[in-house]
């Protein structure tokens, strides 16, 4: 329905949906809040683990140096050795016994090849074995009986991948809140919208014939005004529908009096006239003021037709074979007068759930046509049959036929096709259409298939409460 | 036979006054409902003439006094309005017929002789189409001033035929008609009734509309 409205392309960073902005929106924002916790989360928690390691180092290199064997000389109590698994999964302490000199008298770990620091304290430092490369070292000033000096190290790596391994466990859950936050707004957002397309199904099941209000049942309350706004639309656009046909119909019905005053006058005029000229001239006269009386008539009657269905009469299971018969019997006077040759051919009984009248209407203006244009002898068939598609009747007539371009717009009010020879109001089929939707019922035009000129008004009973019988 | 007009159109009164006078009747003319009302209930008329859309008293009100007061005279309503609801009312509160504007006036006339001749008691004894008459109370056929006899079915044949000019009876509607309950009836019965019947009246008297049945010509 906004086709009609030109408007720039949609780039993707401009999105037109709601979901599509929610999410461009949104998305950025949640990652980067989940970067940045992730940061200050890898941030701390180094940190602290790295104050505790430190205190750590510092009690075991005083308690070696401390409870170092006493009295022995230079012999030092070996270590037992750590392997490498220890030591850079586990995140072992290697400690180094080292002697005044610098000896190296006892290590846990004797596959590093990290010297004696000469600086005591904290210190990191890279070595060349590719299994560990960084250490954290701590090292004693000299202490105990001999003087020794007690390094501690630890594996950088182990450090690293701890802090890594948490800073993880971290942003995990977070990073799982991510895409089930985005379902859930891209839920949410499509089920609101689904309920707009509702809304909008509703409104477009609206026509000129049902206009009542949209239900406000499952709108989302930000929409209400809207829908409520659109049903105010609907009532005031209910009422100049009302309004217009009121008014066809009061002008329809006030041109009657004077009408029928302009006849009476005629009636008493015509004894008054000489026979020739003037009542060649009367003649005339009064086939003019026939076909206003005609079309007063159908604008009446098409005024009726287009009125919403309930306010007419409740419809009935009609037999449209009896049906046909009354109005081709109503029609007779027409053939006779010009000489047309009726026929009808039933192959089977229908019945249809409509409004009597309504379908009378359809079927005798049809008829009504098939006789006008039919020229002085020709035919007119009248077919109840079965197609494919259900049950059809066929007014067949020995017509000009019409136009192919021209099989649309004859349903117009005031159309008629140009040249043709019948004095009609161009309201017949107007109102023939309008009477057949309202029972659902389709009528198509068609040119004859058989080799002979002429129309075939088929009026599809399918779609109308038709049973067999 | 006197008819009082009541109609506030002032061309419609004149023209219809001037044909009505032309066609044997004496016309009183008033364009309101309470001269109405007050002449009507004085005044000795055969018909009424009464248009619905009057200024001051309704003519549907001018109606309903009337038959309150027990009043028959005879009353053929005109008017504008031919909505089906607005044709119940107007009969529903006691007019004799219902003419819808603009009218002819010979059907005008004849329905006020109708009327009349119904509200006079004498019922109509003559079912015709103007080709061809039934006499009800002979059972005889009249065609062109010609009596002539029917035999029982011929009779019911062309009674139920004239009962409707113009409308088709299909083959099984003239059978129901024709032959009683559990009467054998056989398949060609109604096609050698009717074809006797145009010997005797001619061939256009009955005509045939293939498919779906007879019908005779309406007036």
């Amino acid at each position: 329905m906004t086709g009609a409205v030109p408007e720039a392309a949609p780039r993707w960073y401009r999105p037109r949906s709601l979901r599509g902005q929610i999410l461009l929106w949104l998305a950025p924002w949640v990652l980067a809040g989940a970067v940045v916790a992730g940061g200050a989360f890898w941030a701390s928690y180094s940190a602290l683990i790295h104050t505790f390691m430190q205190y750590q180092m510092e009690i075991l290199a005083r308690s070696h140096l401390a409870g170092g064997p006493a009295g022995q000389g230079d012999a030092v109590e070996l270590l037992p050795p750590l392997s490498r698994t220890h030591i850079v999964e586990w995140g072992a302490f290697v400690v180094q016994v080292w002697s005044a000199d610098g000896r190296l008298l006892a290590t846990s770990g004797p596959e590093i090849g990290v010297p004696l620091q000469a600086a005591t304290g904290h210190q990191r430092l890279r070595t060349r074995d590719a299994w560990a490369p960084g250490w954290r070292v701590y090292t004693t000033s000299p202490g105990g009986q001999h003087q020794h000096r007690v390094q501690v190290l630890q594996s950088e790596q182990f450090l690293q991948e701890e802090v890594a391994v948490r800073t993880l466990y971290a942003i995990v859950p977070l990073a799982l809140l991510v895409p089930a936050l985005l379902f859930t707004l891209w839920r949410v957002v499509g089920r609101a919208s689904r309920s707009l397309r509702a809304v909008a199904d509703e409104v477009a099941e609206r026509n000129d014939r049902s206009l009542g209000a949209i239900p406000m049942g499952r709108v989302p309350e930000e929409i209400v005004p809207l829908v409520g706004s659109f049903n105010a639309l609907l009532a005031r656009l209910e009422e100049a529908f009302a309004a217009q046909r009121r008014f066809v119909q009061d002008a329809a019905h006030e041109l009657r009096t004077p009408m029928a005053a302009m006849a009476l006058q005629m009636e008493n005029l015509q004894p008054l006239l000489s026979p020739g000229d003037a009542q060649q001239q009367f003649a005339q006269l009064d086939a003019g003021m026939r076909r206003a009386r005609h079309l007063i008539g159908q604008l009446l009657r098409l005024s009726r037709q287009e009125a919403p269905a309930s306010v007419q009469a409740p419809a009935e299971p009609v037999d449209i074979t009896a049906l046909l018969r009354e109005s081709v019997g109503q029609l007779m006077p027409l053939a006779d007068q010009r000489r047309i040759e009726v026929g009808f051919s039933g192959a089977c009984a229908v019945r249809v759930n409509a409004v009597a009248s309504d379908l009378r209407s359809v079927f005798d203006n049809l008829l009504d046509n098939a006789l006008r244009y039919t020229p002085e002898g020709g035919s007119v068939e009248v077919r109840l049959h079965l197609l494919a598609s259900g049950p059809a009747v066929d007014i067949v007539d020995t017509g000009p036929g019409i136009p192919p371009e021209l099989m649309e717009r004859v349903f117009d009010r005031f159309f008629r096709v140009p040249g043709a020879a019948a004095d009609g109001s161009g309201l017949g089929l107007a109102i023939t259409r309008a009477a057949a939707l309202r029972h659902g019922l389709r009528i198509e035009l068609r040119a004859r298939e058989d080799g002979v000129a002429g129309l075939v008004a088929r009026v599809h009973l399918a779609h109308a409460g038709v049973s067999r019988g | 036979m006197r008819a009082l007009l009541v109609e506030d159109d002032d061309m419609i009164g004149r023209g219809l006054t001037h044909a009505l006078k032309g066609a044997g009747w004496s016309v009183d003319w008033v364009r309101n409902g309470e001269l109405a009302h007050s002449v009507l209930a004085d005044g000795d008329y055969s018909c009424v003439l009464l248009d619905l859309g009057l200024p001051g008293l309704d003519g549907t009100e001018v109606l309903r006094r009337a038959r309150s007061r027990g009043d028959l005279t005879p009353v053929v309503v005109l008017t504008a309005r031919d909505g089906v609801e607005d044709r119940v009312l107007g009969l529903d509160i006691g007019a004799d017929d219902y003419l819808l504007k603009p009218f002819e006036m010979t059907e005008l006339l004849a329905r006020m002789r109708a009327v009349v001749r119904r509200r006079s008691g004498a019922a109509q004894s003559l079912l015709g189409n103007g080709a061809v008459q039934l006499d009800l109370a002979t059972r005889e056929v009249l065609q062109d001033g010609v009596r002539g006899a029917l035999t029982a079915r011929e009779f019911a044949l062309l009674h139920a035929l004239l009962e409707r000019p113009g409308a088709i009876l299909s083959r099984e509607q003239l059978e129901n008609r024709i032959y009683g309950w559990g009467e054998e009836v056989s398949s060609n019965a109604v096609d050698v009734l009717i074809h006797g019947m145009r010997r005797k009246l001619g061939p256009e008297a009955i005509r045939n509309v293939r498919g779906l049945g007879w019908r005779v010509a309406a007036p």
